[in-house]
């Protein structure tokens, strides 16, 4: 390739980059070329060089420089672990907080909480994100009508910015009583804070402007806590790409399931929580609109953890809560259930009478005994592995070797306890790891009065395939589909999406109460305007989404429901009222609505997306047609041993195979068994029909 | 032949998650947030004989509770138990919690045989007694609300609208408390078809070989446990105070059979609502149990056959009707849970669990209740924020600061906002009570505090109860007692008048300070626009001599403002910088 040619090149191609605790998945995307897939080793103390390692890979795929890779590349999406894994190892920077008088202790007591602290009486609730002696009270109150009742004392507040920088801390978390109503006081004090110093401030109505003090500021305090290092990392992540040569903007995956750039994502480290999952149930709504299907159960079975959310009627299931570091956190993301079953669960006898599968896992040291790296424990994996399902010829793109032997051992050792031979031993464990994947997915539909059987039940990550056919067998579901990018669904699901920025505004008003309803979206709306403008995305490719929360005047929970655009009238809200009442009871059950209480507002939201390039992916109609087998594995069914026909994929649309039989793809292996078909549809997924 | 090992797990776990679905189905469909946000609910499944299996998915205490009301159940209906029934029960002689936890029932059967029951358990916020809620002031127990004892409330599959209506008809709040109800007829409904279609699919006999051997692993898990305790006999006695001081009494004996409680000694019952029945007790007992001796085990009916407990009748945790009883599961309820704990304390000491050993966590029930008309005119019920108590200090480790009762699982404080939201009040602080903690080698956890007073209202009426003013909680091991709770009331002062300027903490404001008697003195205390209620929980206990407590952990709470200078001198010897 010369210069000439380069200067005339199309920008057209599309990377998505998933670091995750072991791996780092990569996906490059060239119109007219399959795409291509790598998994390089994550560098936890180095995270920049862990990127430019995955680049390089893909890069070498194609035979090009990384240089030559960013240089035609339109769009990277980023998909980072950090935040998470900082608050795993408990690190972060020195952080100093702000409050009203009177409710310093707020972080401290976080709302007893005793459901996280446990049943355990020698257990004790996770440290205040902020040290006591760190939080500083000042004079100042608003009321619960938003109206101020004393001004801020700004001698309190120097007195405490003087505290802060002779404690000598790198960030600041501010939070008043009501600022979400009132944020006059938080801005005030914000303004002086940054004309003291030059700390990063985490104020509370910008990161979490809602009702709750104690979650308000825990989500203040964590920002603050983790936005130094997240910021320096994501900015040195743009920094070192561009001088790599790329042109286009750098983008990273936050957990609600859109993109922000480095910049954005830099002020609000707390929307990276669950950024990695968020990426492939994405990636399963795109694929889903594809195949024209509206309810889908998104399952991803990694070393360690099942990890299900559902897409139900199109919707994304989302919640603006979840747990981190021991504290309730507002942080709006897809609503992922996670369960410890993986291929690392441990089985174990208990006292002689029942075989159990978990909760202690192997992970990936010494991992599984088949991986040969000392593992002495019968998990999942070498129960795949002695029943014959797993592909011997190796895991991870053929730079593992599986000791069958080591899998055959340890089964036979634990075996023994309870009077079964190995293969019998690996059939239990894998029937009781199903039945549990089952119940996890139970809980998630019985708990919202959802019906399993109304969903296709999608599988990826590395282990799902394995067991998606059973599972859903097991439950009552006709359709699985494996994608073609199983392995790296979530690195794809990052590079699909679109910038996406979500401002939401806690205002409890009669839904009646157009005025200020109408002025919350007003300027919700703006800023989200001026978010994408900043962005560089032009006015055609802005689309801007309302909703909101609503509950029943008395009640504690809130629904989401989705607000149309255009004005807000007494007639528009009246139609909103009743599309919450016909939400509410498809939720809860016909009569139990209580129309008569009143409906209020909680939560208003604002969804500014900023439409970016997506692959196309070309469907491939073809016929169907019988597949052609690559070779025979010996595989433990029901006690027997039968010779089951094995595939290697990829294979082309229209493939169609019968179970029992395995195919093997790069990076998995999908098990289709007995009565039930593998069609290869015109997306190159694999698409399982059960019973 | 011995039991299936892999088919009995996947029964025993689908069991599990049948039970777990079945609270869920209760929480989806109630409304009340007792229910929905605090979770104080229980569903339990027995086989037909009447052993529980699955003990209570949700809160532990319920599980025993569910259990003593599914015998009552067998033994009203006896002969005639029919398909499609199911029973309302709240009567604490027939194993309720107390009057306002309402039970239902169901016997569960497959082609005409009965093969299982199913209950759950949940508190309602009203049952139609002399105030909303507990009865402070209540002398016999039919002034504390509408009593079923196992009443068919389903039969045939349908709601029996006479039943449900003569409930509904007793009670305040019907509108919220009919969803409540229905729900917990439903979350019954969804786990029986669930069970039949476990029973279809693996059949009977898988059913009936996974409950014995879910009995058998819960006996042998609970004999090797109880085996690491030291064997003797312990005692133990302590008190409560309310209209006066009442005294229990206990004995542990460790043997070979188990662990026998004997709680002769224990004072006669109570003519006030302090008292509870026998269910209640042994429910926070078990309770206690479950979270201090069996966290990490399957618990069920073979894990309760290697305890024994006898309680003298016609005391005040054994009362007879009509005693009244209705604040028993958190005054008499919690004390023997307190009483539990310092037994075992004793016999955990010198074992190798003695990390679970642990001193008194504070204890009590600080209910301030205050009703009247909002701004609005409507009318409110406000309270909460019940119990900001200190844990007790753990062998090993200090005790949580405001950490609620021990073994309540499920407790948190709603947040001010949400409070100053729905009821006209402001509140000036809410926070931690520095050296409110026993002091030890490890200290207990603080006591938490706050104060509020009426905003943009004239008045509302007080009916506020507590005790463990005058009782504390009590150090283990030379560890010194917590702090007492206290709820005191400054009369008329400007707080009001002062918040354009600043909002004022309790302790500036002048006013004439009442304090609070336990028992409220009547039916007619108000409070009024520029009152200041102050209310502070129970700090936990110490454990161990404060003099082997580290230097370090001195300094670290005094650094954080937990510990006053002047206590750090006198019981520590440790001088503040």
């Amino acid at each position: 390739m010369t210069a000439g040619d380069q200067a005339d090149m199309v920008r057209d191609w599309l990377i998505g980059v998933d670091v995750g605790g072991t791996f780092t998945d990569g996906v490059l995307l060239r119109p007219g070329h399959a795409p291509i897939i790598v998994k390089t080793p994550t560098n936890i103390p180095d995270p920049v060089a862990g990127l430019m390692g995955c680049l390089d890979a893909l890069a070498e795929s194609v035979s090009i420089s990384k240089k030559e890779l960013l240089a035609r590349t339109a769009k990277l999406g980023y998909g980072t672990t950090q935040a998470a894994n900082l608050i795993v190892e408990g690190k972060g920077s020195k952080v100093g907080f702000i409050t009203t008088r009177g409710f310093k202790d707020t972080l401290v007591i976080a709302e007893i909480g005793r459901e996280r602290i446990g049943m355990d009486l020698t257990a004790s609730r996770a440290p205040s994100l902020v040290p006591r002696s760190r939080i500083y009270e000042v004079r100042e109150r608003v009321d619960a009508q938003g109206k101020e009742l004393a001004p801020v004392n700004m001698d309190d507040v120097k007195a405490a910015m003087d505290a802060l920088a002779a404690e000598g801390v790198e960030a600041v978390g501010l939070c008043f009583l009501w600022s979400f109503l009132n944020n006059e006081h938080e801005v005030a004090v914000a303004e002086a804070l940054k004309n003291y110093s030059n700390w990063f401030v985490s104020v509370s109505h910008e990161v979490a402007p809602l009702l709750g003090e104690y979650k308000r500021s825990a989500t203040t305090a964590l920002n603050a806590r983790l936005g130094p290092l997240v910021q320096q990392h994501l900015l040195s992540v743009g920094r070192s790409l561009k001088t790599e040569g790329l042109d286009a903007l750098p983008l990273v995956m936050t957990s609600a399931g859109g993109l922000l750039t480095m910049e954005d994502a830099a002020s609000k480290p707390v929307t990276l929580l669950s950024s990695g999952p968020a990426g492939g149930v994405l990636a399963s709504k795109l694929l889903a609109e594809r195949m024209g299907l509206e309810n889908v159960l998104c399952a991803d079975m990694g070393g360690t953890t099942f990890d299900v959310s559902l897409i139900t009627e199109g919707e994304l299931a989302l919640s603006e809560r979840a747990q981190y570091a021991g504290q309730e956190i507002f942080t709006e993301a897809i609503d992922i259930v996670s369960i410890g079953a993986g291929g690392g669960s441990i089985g174990w006898v208990d006292h002689g009478l029942r075989l159990k599968v978990g909760p202690g896992s192997a992970g990936s040291d010494p991992g599984p005994a088949c991986y040969g790296h000392g593992g002495n424990r019968a998990t999942v994996t070498d129960a795949n592995c002695e029943l014959g399902r797993l592909n011997p010829k190796g895991l991870a793109g053929g730079r593992l070797h599986l000791d069958t032997e080591a899998a055959k051992r340890v089964l036979s050792d634990l075996g023994k306890e309870i009077g079964l031979r190995p293969e019998q031993t690996a059939e239990g464990i894998i029937s009781i790891v199903d039945a549990a994947m089952s119940d996890a997915i139970r809980s998630q539909t019985v708990a919202k009065g959802l019906d399993p059987r109304e969903y296709a039940l999608f599988a990826y990550g590395g282990a799902a395939p394995l067991h998606a056919a059973s599972i859903a067998a097991d439950l009552g579901i006709a359709k699985v589909v494996v994608p073609l990018l199983a392995p790296v669904f979530s690195a794809y699901g990052i590079v699909a999406s679109n910038i996406q920025h979500v401002l939401s505004r806690s205002r409890v008003v009669p839904i009646t109460d157009t005025e200020t309803i109408s002025s919350v979206f007003s300027e919700l709306e703006a800023s989200g305007t001026a978010a994408l403008e900043s962005d560089g995305v032009a006015e055609p490719a802005r689309i801007l989404v309302r909703a909101a929360q609503l509950r029943f005047k008395g009640q504690m929970h809130a629904v989401n429901v989705s607000v149309p655009s255009g004005p807000i009238t007494a007639e528009s809200l009246e139609q909103l009222g009743r599309k919450f009442v016909e939400t509410y009871e498809r939720l809860f059950g016909a009569g139990t609505s209580s129309a008569s209480a009143g409906i209020e507002v909680v939560t208003l939201r604002v969804y500014a997306i900023g439409v970016t390039t997506v692959p196309q992916i070309d469907a491939v109609e073809a016929e169907e047609h019988d597949g052609v087998p690559s070779g025979s594995r010996k595989v433990w069914f029901k006690g027997e041993q039968i010779e089951v026909p094995t595939f290697t994929g990829p294979l082309e649309p229209g493939t169609r195979i019968s179970g029992p039989a395995l195919l093997d793809y790069p990076g998995q292996t999908t098990w289709v068994p007995v009565n039930t078909t593998a069609v290869v549809d015109p997306y190159q997924s694999l698409v399982m029909t059960v019973g | 032949m011995k039991a299936d090992p892999v088919l009995t797990e996947i029964i025993s776990n689908r069991l599990m998650q049948i039970g777990l679905e079945g609270g869920l189905v209760l929480q989806r469909c109630a409304v009340s947030p007792s229910v929905v946000d605090a979770k104080d609910l229980g569903f339990n499944i027995a086989d037909a004989s009447g052993r529980t299996v699955v003990y209570s998915v949700w809160m532990p205490r319920h599980g025993t509770t569910l259990s003593y009301m599914l015998q009552s159940c067998m033994k009203r209906f006896e002969n005639d138990i029919r398909p499609g029934d199911m029973y309302l029960v709240n009567d604490p002689h027939s194993g309720a919690l107390h009057i306002l936890d309402l039970a239902v029932i169901a016997p569960v059967h497959y082609k005409g045989e009965l093969i299982a029951w199913v209950g759950n358990a949940t508190h309602h916020v009203d049952v139609g007694a002399m105030t909303p809620g507990r009865s402070p002031l209540a002398t016999d127990w039919h002034q504390e609300g509408i009593i079923f004892k196992p009443t068919r409330i389903v039969e045939g599959g349908k709601i029996r609208d006479d039943i449900f209506n003569l409930f509904l008809d007793n009670i305040r709040m019907p509108r919220y408390q009919s969803l409540d109800l229905k729900a917990q007829i439903s979350a019954n409904f969804a786990a029986s078809q669930k069970l039949i279609e476990l029973v279809e699919r693996y059949g009977t006999d898988a059913f009936t070989e996974t409950v014995e051997s879910s009995i058998e692993l819960g006996e042998r898990q609970a004999r090797e446990r109880i085996a690491v305790l030291e064997k003797g006999e312990y005692h133990e006695a302590t008190y409560l105070d309310y209209d006066r001081l009442y005294r229990l009494e206990c004995t542990l004996t460790v043997d070979d059979a188990g662990l026998h409680f004997d709680f002769s000694g224990t004072d006669p019952e109570a003519k006030t609502f302090i008292n509870c029945a026998v269910p209640c007790a042994v429910a926070n007992l078990h309770n206690i149990l479950a979270c201090q001796l069996f966290p990490d085990l399957s618990v069920n009916y073979g894990t309760w056959t290697q305890v024994d407990v006898s309680i003298p009748a016609g005391t005040i945790i054994s009362c007879n009707p009509p005693a009244p009883c209705s604040g028993a599961s958190t005054i008499t309820g919690w004390r023997v849970q307190g009483i539990t704990m310092a037994l075992l304390t004793q016999a955990l000491k010198r074992t190798e669990r003695s990390k679970f050993a642990m001193a008194e966590w504070g204890w009590g029930f600080t209910d301030v209740q205050w009703t009247g008309f909002d701004q609005q005119g409507r009318w409110y019920s406000l309270r909460g924020d019940m119990s900001m108590h200190g844990g007790g200090a753990r062998a090993e480790s200090d005790g949580i600061d405001v950490a609620n009762i021990a073994g309540s699982t499920n407790t948190s404080v709603p947040s001010i906002e949400s409070y100053e939201y729905r009821y006209p009040v402001l509140y000036l602080e809410r926070g931690l009570v520095p050296d409110s903690e026993g002091a030890g080698q490890f200290s207990g956890g603080r006591a938490g505090y706050w104060s509020r007073c009426l905003y943009g209202v004239d008045s509302a009426a007080d009916c506020t109860f507590y005790i463990g003013r005058d009782v504390s909680s009590l150090g283990v091991h030379g560890g010194h007692d917590g702090a007492p709770a206290r709820i005191a009331l400054k009369r008329g002062t400007d707080v009001l008048a002062r918040i354009s300027k600043e909002v004022p903490l309790y302790d500036e404001l002048d006013g004439e300070e009442e304090l609070f008697s336990q028992m409220p003195p009547g039916l007619d205390r108000v409070v009024y626009s520029g009152d200041v209620i102050c209310v502070r929980g129970m700090g936990g206990a110490g454990f161990g001599p404060p003099e082997l407590r580290s230097e370090e952990a001195v300094r670290h709470d005094l650094k954080e403002g937990l510990l006053g200078a002047e206590r750090a001198l006198e019981i520590y010897g440790v001088k503040a910088e």
